[in-house]
C-alpha cells in the first residue's frame, strides 16, 4: 500500500466519497490528475469499491462514481497504521 | 456541454470498463466544473487526458496478457531463436568456404582438435536442446501452483 492509498482511505472514513470530494478535502496531498488512477489501481486490489450515482431523470452531463471503503481495504489499513507505528518506535519504546 | 466528444471517442476507443473506472468520472467532473478560471478548467482536462492515457495504457497491457496467454508466445519466440541460431550457424559455415573468412575453418579446427566424433557432437547438441527445453519449462512454471503441493489437496 502507497502512502497516497493510504491517505485516500483515511480521507474516505466509513462513506462514500466522490474523487474530487477526496481531492478538495486532501489540502493538496491527492492530485486531481491521479485520482481516478489511484482509486482504479486500489479497487483491483480489492481495498475500494465503486459505483455510479444516482441520477434524476432528466439530468444532464455524464453520472459521477462514488468510492468506498471495503472491510478489506480497512483491515489493510489498520495493519499498515501498526506497521508505520511500529518502524516509529525506537527498540526502548518497542520493549 | 464540455467534453462530449471526449467521451464519444473514449467510449469507441476504450473498453467498457476502463471507460467507466477512468475516463467516465474525470469527464463527469469536467462537465460539472462550475469555476470560471482558466486553470481550473485546465486542471479538468488535464485529468481527462491523464485517465484516456491510463485507459490506454490499461487496453494495451490486456490485450499484451491476452495475446501471450493464447499463442504461447515463449514457444514461439523460442522457435524462432532457434531457427535464427541455425541460419546464423550455416552462413558462419557457408563463409569460410571461398577462403576469405577463415571462422569456419577455426571453428571446424577447434572441433577436428577434440576427441569427438560428429555423431557423439549430434546427440550432445541434442541433449543440450531437450535439457534448455526443460529448464525454460521449468522457469516458466514456477509461479504456478502444482496440484501435487495444493493446500486443498493437504486438506482433503
Amino acid at each position: 500500500m502507497s502512502a497516497t492509498e493510504a491517505l485516500l482511505l483515511d480521507l474516505m472514513g466509513d462513506g462514500e466519497r466522490f474523487g474530487l470530494e477526496l481531492v478538495a478535502t486532501s489540502g493538496g496531498r491527492v492530485k486531481r490528475g491521479s485520482v481516478y488512477v489511484t482509486l482504479t489501481r486500489m479497487e483491483a486490489k480489492g481495498f475500494v469499491e465503486s459505483r455510479q450515482e444516482e441520477r434524476a431523470p432528466g439530468a444532464i452531463g455524464l453520472p459521477r462514481r462514488l468510492y468506498k471503503t471495503t472491510a478489506y481495504g480497512a483491515t489493510v489499513r489498520q495493519a499498515y497504521q501498526s506497521l508505520q507505528l511500529a518502524i516509529s518506535l525506537r527498540p526502548a519504546e518497542a520493549r | 456541454m464540455r467534453g462530449r466528444w471526449m467521451e464519444a471517442a473514449s467510449r469507441r476507443l476504450f473498453s467498457a470498463e476502463s471507460f467507466a473506472l477512468l475516463v467516465e468520472p474525470a469527464i463527469a467532473d469536467l462537465q460539472l466544473e462550475e469555476s470560471s478560471s482558466l486553470a481550473a478548467r485546465m486542471d479538468a482536462y488535464r485529468t481527462v487526458w491523464i485517465g484516456m492515457a491510463a485507459a490506454c495504457d490499461d487496453g494495451v497491457a490486456r490485450r499484451a496478457r491476452t495475446f501471450v496467454r493464447d499463442n504461447d508466445l515463449v514457444s514461439l519466440t523460442a522457435l524462432a531463436l532457434l531457427h535464427a541460431v541455425h541460419s546464423l550457424w550455416m552462413v558462419v559455415l557457408l563463409l569460410g568456404l571461398d577462403g576469405r573468412v577463415h571462422l569456419g575453418r577455426e571453428i571446424s579446427a577447434f572441433f577436428t582438435g577434440l576427441p569427438l566424433s560428429p555423431g557423439v557432437l549430434a546427440s550432445a547438441s541434442v541433449i543440450v536442446l531437450y535439457a534448455g527445453r526443460v529448464l525454460a519449462r521449468r522457469l516458466i512454471s514456477k509461479h504456478r501452483p502444482s496440484p501435487a503441493c495444493s493446500v486443498v489437496r493437504i486438506v482433503e
